[in-house]
């Protein structure tokens, strides 16, 4: 390839990928919870995919894709630094049993630090749903699981984030909606 | 559906996943059901929130543009090493279109034939050449360590120990000492540095400090010159000196070069006499000192 055909290459890629860098950036504070981490991991992510954009079927969802290439780099390094360790059954347990008020009049920063407390397992699926809009089958082929799993986790995500929020608003002593 | 269904499907309803059936039958409870009517707008409002709360956040300019920077450098490379693959891929099409398996294994024993002459024909060059790496850890252990003792008194004495190090290291200081006229010897031991052993005796000479070392030489071949190879390096200079199994280095001041000769060469002509020879008894060590003294 030639330094013109690489630059075209190059451009290419970035017309397609950098509009969604800010979403990508969201996502990845939700789970890094660390503005210069989260850089970081976009910035891995948008190499990794400049990488094997030869590998990527044109017409197939770029935003899904990359995705995929980030919760790969996500994941690998969360195994190299042993970070997580989240008892998980234990808080479902806890809240299957009930489906928690919504909350009103909270804070954006309530919202994303109720976000942010939820066990990776079950955020990341809400965030990507509910934030990012991905539809339902994205997520299972970005987080590599199946759709079934990402349906049920789903469901207790949200309920446990409506949970976090009912206890926010209990906290700060708002009115919850009844 | 009932309003235990309803919640259920609720938000797979909002993130418009059901099937069109689906939807239907959840907008016909909700027609009816009042606090379902009330779950499905707080939980769009959750919705809403979430959005807006986490829509604030963006990458800064810095790390975009660095993002960009990494993707540009990234594709720079790959098209450098594009071009050495394209290399590689033409001449490998040239040797198997032109040639025959015959003559490809021809060409490759000619290859190898080339390239062991060229491994001769550079382990003579060197053999004649002192590294510049074994140069720059003469001055870096003249800098630690000479620097250190340059201001040590007293009796000086190459310790005993040394000669398991190498044997011709014992007594070094007394082959030096004729030579050594007008310096004070400093220190006489052996050090490592940076993972080398050398034999270290450290002189000065008002406030100038001159090192001399012995140390191994990485080449065992015969010196193609007995003469001394002296090299400015990094302010100071390095005089070399090489034996067929041993390197005689002088760390000095530039201008001091004549006592780094004067020093270094009979500690090379001695290491000389000692490899023809062939064992270091200590006895014989004291000989050829007292011999040299006598000199």
């Amino acid at each position: 390839m030639t330094q013109n055909e690489m630059q075209q290459k190059l451009e290419g890629f970035e017309s397609q990928a950098l509009e969604f860098s800010d979403q990508f950036f969201r996502v990845a504070m939700r789970v890094c919870r660390d503005r210069g981490r989260a850089e970081d991991l976009v910035q891995e992510t948008y190499l990794q995919a400049w990488r094997s954009f030869h590998r990527f079927e044109p017409g197939t969802n770029l935003r899904a894709w990359m995705f995929k290439i980030m919760f790969n780099v996500f994941y690998s390094g969360l195994r190299r630094e042993r970070l997580e360790l989240v008892p998980v059954e234990e808080m479902i347990a806890q809240t299957v049993a009930y489906d928690p008020p919504t909350p009103q009049h909270l804070t954006d920063e309530d919202v994303l630090s109720a976000v942010e407390r939820l066990p990776r397992d079950f955020q990341i699926p809400v965030v990507l749903a509910d934030i990012e809009e991905l539809s339902y089958r994205e997520i299972a082929d970005a987080l590599e699981i199946p759709l079934g799993t990402v349906m049920s986790r789903l469901h207790r995500g949200r309920k446990l984030l409506r949970m976090e929020l009912a206890q926010f608003a209990r906290g700060a002593g708002y009115q919850t909606a009844e | 559906m009932d309003c235990r269904d309803f919640k259920e499907m609720l938000d797979s309803y909002l993130c418009e996943e059901l099937a069109v059936e689906t939807n239907h039958a959840i907008l016909r409870h909700a027609e009816h059901c009042g606090p379902c009517r009330g779950e499905m707008s707080a939980r769009r409002e959750l919705r809403a929130r979430l959005r807006r709360a986490c829509s604030r956040e963006r990458m800064s300019e810095e790390a975009a543009a660095r993002l960009r920077e990494r993707l540009r450098c990234e594709a720079q490379a790959g098209c450098e090493a594009g071009w050495g693959a394209r290399w590689r891929e033409r001449i490998a099409k040239l040797f198997v279109v032109s040639m025959g398996p015959m003559r490809l294994a021809v060409a490759a024993a000619g290859l190898l034939l080339f390239l062991a002459g060229a491994w001769v024909f550079t382990a003579r060059l060197r053999g004649g050449q002192v590294s510049a790496a074994l140069l720059a850890q003469a001055i870096g252990d003249h800098r630690t360590c000479g620097q250190v003792h340059a201001g040590d008194l007293g009796d000086v004495r190459m310790p005993d120990s040394a000669v398991e190090v190498d044997p011709a290291y014992g007594g070094l200081e007394r082959i030096a000492a004729p030579a050594a006229d007008g310096l004070q010897l400093r220190a006489a031991h052996v050090c490592d540095f940076e993972g080398r052993s050398f034999a270290h005796l450290v002189y000065t000479r008002g406030a100038r400090v001159l090192s001399l070392l012995v140390t191994e030489r990485d080449v065992k071949s015969p010196a193609r010159t007995a003469a001394m190879q002296t090299t400015p390096f990094d302010g100071l200079l390095v005089g070399a000196c090489q034996t067929g199994k041993r390197v005689v280095l002088v760390v000095s001041d530039p201008d001091d070069r004549e006592n780094a000769a004067r020093l270094a060469m009979p500690v090379a002509e001695y290491l000389r006499g000692l490899e023809a020879g062939v064992s270091v008894k200590r006895a014989e060590l004291d000989r050829l000192i007292a011999l040299k003294l006598r000199e």
